[in-house]
């Protein structure tokens, strides 16, 4: 049989068992038989849309999820409460929020673990879960001015996922390449504006080690300047850096109090770009004093908040907002 | 891994450290669920015609498991036979209330054995299987995912692809070639 003929009765016989029937084979036809067996072990091969949602359904469970009303509710009496899943969070603050969480479910499986909605109508603060990883989102206020930010998103299949954000109105930054790191790799704005690098790890596994499915990514212009900055203010440690010319860092991977945080040199079209984080500390206090006496500049003085936690914000220096918060306990 | 090893799912080093993580803090689940979910799944597939009850089953056994991890002693049993035994009874229960599903290799009788030794092999090699298409190129893997787990037809495949229909036969071809001799290397 030549190999066209096998590429064409393999085919047909794999068809044939998706369709639910036996692909009978010839005696001739005997050599094709290790080939079929491993098809037959792909048969149920599960939906990665679903095995990401399930883990996403499992992690808001087991976090103690609370939505809509029953969580409008809690915020009101000041008694919210929840876990710290992860101590560094993106938040980000967008024109249309209700918008942008329709967009995170389509296009990267997202679940609503809390939506406070604003009196009036809009997102006063929500929370998703994709994958392992979360992320704060909330309408642009005065106080509170909508931003930019970039985003590393992790899938098991890049190429899926970026058809998939495209189709529910991202902009397309670049369409998946081959990256020489070993990642496969495509850029989209969301309609907020943030820009997401969704990736997949060539290898075993779809995700480089210690990385959530989601991981901030600070875009700035002087990125080995950040990376001292977070290292004195929040005590960040540098778990990967790449140099470019002498000084500079192209692209580095922080640890920050256990949560990873990455950050590049703006070139390109992209950024600089300006993210709001959401750093979860013992000590709110101790860590706003900290990150002052690094540099950063005060931007909202640490106080008890009605939602059950205490926190102040700063800026770095590079556009970037950092609110240092801790869980108050239950009154 | 040997025969032997297939007749029951092994114990995964450090697996004891991490069910004791889920207990104090179910915000650990995450990790078992990972290291889990293809061999439930394929177990669970295994014994229900459909996809949609495959999965609704699939997230049941999880949500169970994650609810009962408490429940879970460690006396040496596989947190995977544990999970097996959650999904058997789910499997069964589903029969009972709808009287639909059927398993694919009996003729009405949903009431699975728990205990059933051939079961859990076939789930581990199948499992064992597809975590080897993590490894193939990336466009090998979207021919199998999508012809696979989407179930779409090569004219789709080719389609979503931008590429000839012939070309997507000869990826699927290689693809299993490959996994086919991955799975011989590693015993599967």
């Amino acid at each position: 049989m030549s190999e066209r003929d096998r590429i064409e009765r393999i085919n047909g016989c794999v068809s044939a068992m998706l369709a639910g029937d036996d692909p009978a084979l010839s005696p001739s036809e005997r050599d094709l038989l290790p080939l079929l067996r491993v098809a037959a072990h792909l048969l149920n091969l599960p939906r990665e849309a679903f095995a990401l949602q399930l883990r996403a359904d499992l992690d808001a469970r087991a976090a103690g999820a609370v939505t809509g009303e029953a969580a409008a509710a809690a915020a009101a009496e000041g008694t919210r409460t929840r876990a710290v899943h992860q101590a560094l969070v993106p938040y980000l603050v967008v024109p249309d929020a209700t918008r942008l969480l329709a967009f995170l479910r389509d296009a990267f499986g997202a679940t609503e673990v809390m939506r406070v909605p604003r009196p009036g109508g809009g997102v006063q603060h929500a929370e998703v879960a994709i994958g392992d990883a979360r992320i704060e989102l909330a309408d642009g206020t005065d106080a509170y001015a909508s931003r930019a930010g970039a985003l590393h998103l992790y899938v098991p299949d890049a190429d899926a996922v970026y058809e998939r954000a495209v189709a529910a109105g991202a902009t397309a930054l670049y369409a998946p390449v081959d990256q020489p790191y070993g990642d496969r790799e495509a850029g989209v704005l969301d309609p907020g504006g943030n820009a997401w690098f969704i990736a997949t790890r060539r290898g075993p596994v779809y995700r480089p080690e210690g990385l959530r499915n989601v991981t901030p990514y600070l875009v700035v212009r002087d990125a080995a300047r950040l990376v001292e900055f977070a290292q004195r203010a929040f005590g960040a440690t540098v778990a990967e850096s790449h140099e470019g010319p002498p000084g500079t860092v192209m692209h580095a991977k922080l640890d920050v109090a256990g949560s990873a945080l990455e950050l590049g040199e703006a070139r390109g079209p992209f950024g600089p770009t300006a993210l709001m984080l959401h750093l979860y500390v013992p000590d709110a206090d101790a860590a706003w004093q900290r990150a002052v006496e690094a540099g950063a500049n005060p931007i909202a003085p640490v106080q008890d908040q009605p939602y059950g936690e205490r926190n102040g914000g700063v800026e770095d220096g590079f556009g970037n907002q950092w609110y240092v918060a801790q869980i108050l306990a239950r009154p | 891994m040997g025969e032997a090893g297939l007749t029951a799912p092994g114990v995964e080093p450090d697996e004891q450290r991490l069910v004791a993580a889920a207990q104090r803090d179910p915000a650990c689940f995450g990790e078992l669920y990972e290291r889990h979910f293809a061999r439930v799944y394929a177990y669970v597939s295994r014994r229900v015609a459909r996809r949609d009850a495959a999965e609704d089953i699939t997230s049941e056994v999880f949500h169970r498991a994650l609810a009962g991890i408490g429940a879970y002693e460690w006396k040496g049993i596989p947190f995977a036979a544990w999970l097996f035994r959650i999904a058997a009874h789910a499997i069964a229960d589903r029969g009972r209330r709808s009287g639909r599903e059927r398993p694919y290799d009996g003729d009405g009788d949903v009431e699975p054995d728990p205990s059933d030794p051939p079961d859990y092999a076939e789930a581990e090699r199948a499992a064992a299987v597809q975590r080897l298409i993590a490894e193939l190129p990336a466009d090998q893997q979207r021919v199998i995912r999508m012809r696979f787990a989407e179930e779409r037809s090569i004219r789709e495949v080719a389609a979503a692809l931008g590429r000839s229909e012939g070309a997507v036969k000869q990826l699927q071809f290689r693809a299993l070639e490959t996994l086919r001799g991955r799975a011989r290397d590693a015993d599967v």
